[in-house]
C-alpha cells in the first residue's frame, strides 16, 4: 500500500496563548517496499509525523491519503489501517501487559478479530520473526532482558502483518548488541518480507546504511526528502539543523581537507569498508 | 481521546499578571477568604459585591475567560443538579406549576443564589491554580502550614509528597496518552462497547501505566536519596518566599472586602441576633 501526505499541518494546544506549530505543510509518500529513514532533532515533528500515518492524530490541515482514500473521510476504517501500518513506539517493550509474552503478541491479532487460533499462529510465527524462542513463549514478559522485551514488543506489532512498519527509535536506550540485534531485524524483515519500513531515528549512522530514501525533518516542516548520497553531500545544511553527516564520511572529509586521499565520492558506511577506502588511498 | 486535554480545572495557564507574581501564601488565604465569604453572604448586595471581587480577581489575572469556562464544563453536572433540586423540592409559595412539579418563590431564590454561589466558588479557587505553579503552591502551604509543626505534624514531609504528586500528574497524563496510542496501535478500542466491556478494555492501559509509576518512583526516591535527602530538618529554600508590597496590598483589600462582605452581605438583622445571642451566652 502507499501512504500519502498531502500539505499536511499540525497545530497542538491552538487555543491556548503557546500553540506549538508541530508540523508545517508536509508533503510525502511512503510504500513501494521502501526503506526510508526519517532524522530529525527531538522536538522537530518525527513522533508527531508518525502518528498521522495510521490515523493517530488527525491532520489540522491538509490529507492523509491511504491507496488515495482520504483516512479521515466519514466511513473509513481506522482500526484497519492500524492493522495494515503497523507503529512501533518509543520504548515499546512500555506497552507489555499480559502475563505471558505469547498471550501479548496475540493481543493484536485478536482486536481484528481473529480466533484464538489464527491469533496464535499469528503470533507464533512474529515471534520468531524477532527471534524469540519457543521456551520463552510461557514466560512472563518482565521476566526477559530489555533486548527481548522490545522484540516481543515488535512482535506485538509485526503478529497484525503490516504492509508498512514505522518505527520510532527502536534502539533507543539498547546496549551496542542489542542495538545490533534490532537493526539487523529490521533490515532482515524488510528484505524477507517485502515490507515497506520507516526507521525514525536521531541517528544518521542507523540510518544512512540500510536506507534508500532519507527524510529530514527540522522544526515540523519536510527539509530534505532524498536519496543517502544526495542527503550526505550537504554537510553544511545537515549541521546548520544540528545533525550532521555519518561519522565515517566525516572522517573521510576531515583526510582529504587535510590532504590525503582523493576526491573519489566513495561512501563507506561501515567502519570496515572506510577502513579499506583510507587502506587505498594509503597505498 | 479529547477528554484528558480539555480538563482545565486545576491547571496553570502561564502569562505575566501581577496575580500571578503575587505571593502564593497571599493567593491561598485570598482564595480561602474568598470562599468564606461566599458562605457568609445572603444579601443580593452582598452577591454583587462578591462578583465585583470576583471580576477585579479574575480580571487582573489575565487568564482569557474563555479557558476559565472550559473548566467549567467538568462540574456542569454538579451545577445543573444543584438548581434543579432547589428549584423543584424547596417548599414555600407556589409561583407556577407544570405536570407534578411546583416551583416556588423560595426555591427560585435559592436556586438562583446557590447556582451563582457555586459558579462564584470555582470560578474564585480555579484563579489560583490557574496563576500559581504547583510549586509555588506547596510553597505557600507549606509556609502557612508551618505553625502546625509544634504540634509535631508533618508539615515539610506533606508538602514534598503533595508536590511529587502534582509534578506527576502532567507526566502519568502524558504516559496515559502515549500507552493509549501504543496500544490503539495495536487496534485496541477505548471508545465503544458496554461498560463493563469498556473496564476490561482498560487492562492494557492500567497496567503499563502501574508499572510506569512504579518505575518511577522507584527512579526518584534513589535520586534523592542519592542527593543525600533526608527529609525537612535543617533545608533551607532556594528561592525562600518573602512578602512585597503588593502581596500586602492585596491582603488590605481582602479584609476590607471580608469586612463589607459582612457588613453588606448579612441581613443585619440576623446579625444583631447572633451579636445579642453570642452576649447573652458570654454573661
Amino acid at each position: 500500500m502507499t501512504l500519502e501526505f498531502d500539505h499536511v499541518n499540525c497545530i497542538y494546544d491552538a487555543e491556548t496563548n503557546q500553540p506549538v506549530k508541530a508540523l508545517s505543510d508536509v508533503s510525502l509518500t511512503i510504500g513501494g517496499g521502501e526503506f526510508i529513514g526519517l532524522i530529525g532533532h527531538t522536538g522537530s515533528g518525527k513522533s508527531t509525523l508518525m502518528q498521522h500515518a495510521n490515523g493517530l492524530l488527525k491532520p489540522t490541515g491538509g490529507r492523509i491519503l491511504a491507496d488515495g482514500t482520504d483516512i479521515w473521510s466519514r466511513d473509513y476504517d481506522r482500526r484497519s489501517l492500524r492493522a495494515r501500518v503497523g507503529l512501533v513506539f518509543q520504548y515499546p517493550e512500555h506497552q507489555l501487559f499480559e502475563t505471558d509474552v505469547l498471550t501479548d503478541v496475540c493481543f493484536g491479532p485478536k482486536n481484528l478479530g481473529k480466533s484464538a487460533k489464527d491469533a496464535e499462529a499469528l503470533a507464533k510465527e512474529a515471534l520468531e520473526q524477532v527471534g524469540i524462542d519457543k521456551s520463552q513463549f510461557a514466560l512472563s514478559p518482565f521476566e526477559l532482558s530489555g533486548g527481548q522485551k522490545r522484540r516481543v514488543a515488535i512482535a506485538g506489532v509485526l503478529s497484525m502483518q503490516p504492509e508498512i512498519l514505522i518505527l520510532d527509535e527502536p534502539t533507543a536506550g539498547l546496549d551496542p548488541r542489542g542495538r545490533k540485534e534490532i537493526l539487523s531485524l529490521v533490515k532482515r524483515l524488510h528484505r524477507e518480507k517485502g515490507i515497506t519500513v520507516v526507521l525514525v531515528s536521531h541517528s544518521m549512522e542507523d540510518v544512512a546504511r540500510f536506507a534508500d530514501r532519507i527524510l529530514v525533518m527540522d522544526h515540523g516542516a519536510l527539509l530534505l526528502n532524498e536519496s543517502p548520497a544526495s542527503i550526505f553531500s550537504r554537510r553544511e545544511t545537515l549541521q546548520q539543523i544540528g545533525l550532521n553527516i555519518p561519522e565515517t564520511l566525516l572522517l573521510l572529509d576531515e583526510l582529504r581537507r587535510a590532504g590525503l586521499g582523493t576526491d573519489d565520492p566513495a561512501m563507506p558506511l561501515t567502519p570496515e569498508d572506510t577502513a579499506e577506502v583510507i587502506l587505498s588511498w594509503l597505498q | 481521546m479529547a477528554s484528558i486535554k480539555d480538563i482545565t480545572l486545576g491547571q496553570y495557564y502561564p502569562t505575566e499578571s501581577v496575580i500571578h507574581r503575587l505571593d502564593p501564601r497571599v493567593k491561598l488565604v485570598v482564595t480561602l477568604g474568598y470562599i468564606l465569604s461566599l458562605f457568609l453572604i445572603t444579601t443580593v448586595p452582598g452577591y454583587l459585591l462578591a462578583a465585583l471581587f470576583l471580576i477585579l480577581w479574575t480580571g487582573l489575572s489575565r487568564v482569557p475567560l474563555r479557558f476559565m469556562l472550559r473548566g467549567m464544563k467538568a462540574v456542569f453536572l454538579l451545577l445543573v443538579l444543584t438548581i434543579v433540586f432547589n428549584l423543584f423540592l424547596t417548599p414555600g409559595e407556589v409561583l407556577f406549576r407544570f405536570w407534578k412539579l411546583s416551583v416556588t418563590r423560595e426555591g427560585l431564590r435559592t436556586a438562583s443564589l446557590m447556582a451563582t454561589r457555586l459558579v462564584f466558588l470555582i470560578v474564585g479557587s480555579s484563579v489560583m491554580t490557574f496563576t500559581t505553579t504547583p510549586n509555588h503552591l506547596t510553597d505557600g502551604m507549606e509556609s502557612l502550614m508551618h505553625p502546625l509543626k509544634r504540634l509535631h505534624f508533618p508539615v515539610h514531609e506533606i508538602a514534598m509528597m503533595m508536590s511529587i504528586a502534582l509534578r506527576f500528574i502532567p507526566i502519568l497524563m502524558e504516559e496515559t496518552d502515549k500507552i493509549m496510542k501504543a496500544q490503539m496501535a495495536r487496534g485496541a478500542d477505548f471508545e465503544s462497547g458496554g461498560i463493563i466491556r469498556r473496564a476490561k478494555n482498560l487492562v492494557p492501559l492500567l497496567v503499563p501505566l502501574f508499572i510506569s509509576a512504579f518505575r518511577r518512583a522507584n527512579d526518584l526516591a534513589i535520586a534523592m536519596e542519592a542527593r543525600c535527602y533526608r527529609g525537612g530538618a535543617g533545608r533551607t529554600k532556594m528561592k525562600p518566599l518573602i512578602y512585597q508590597t503588593r502581596d500586602l496590598v492585596a491582603y488590605g483589600l481582602l479584609l476590607l472586602y471580608l469586612v463589607l462582605s459582612v457588613v453588606i452581605g448579612r441581613d443585619l438583622l440576623h446579625l444583631q441576633n447572633l451579636l445579642t445571642g453570642v452576649l447573652a451566652w458570654r454573661i
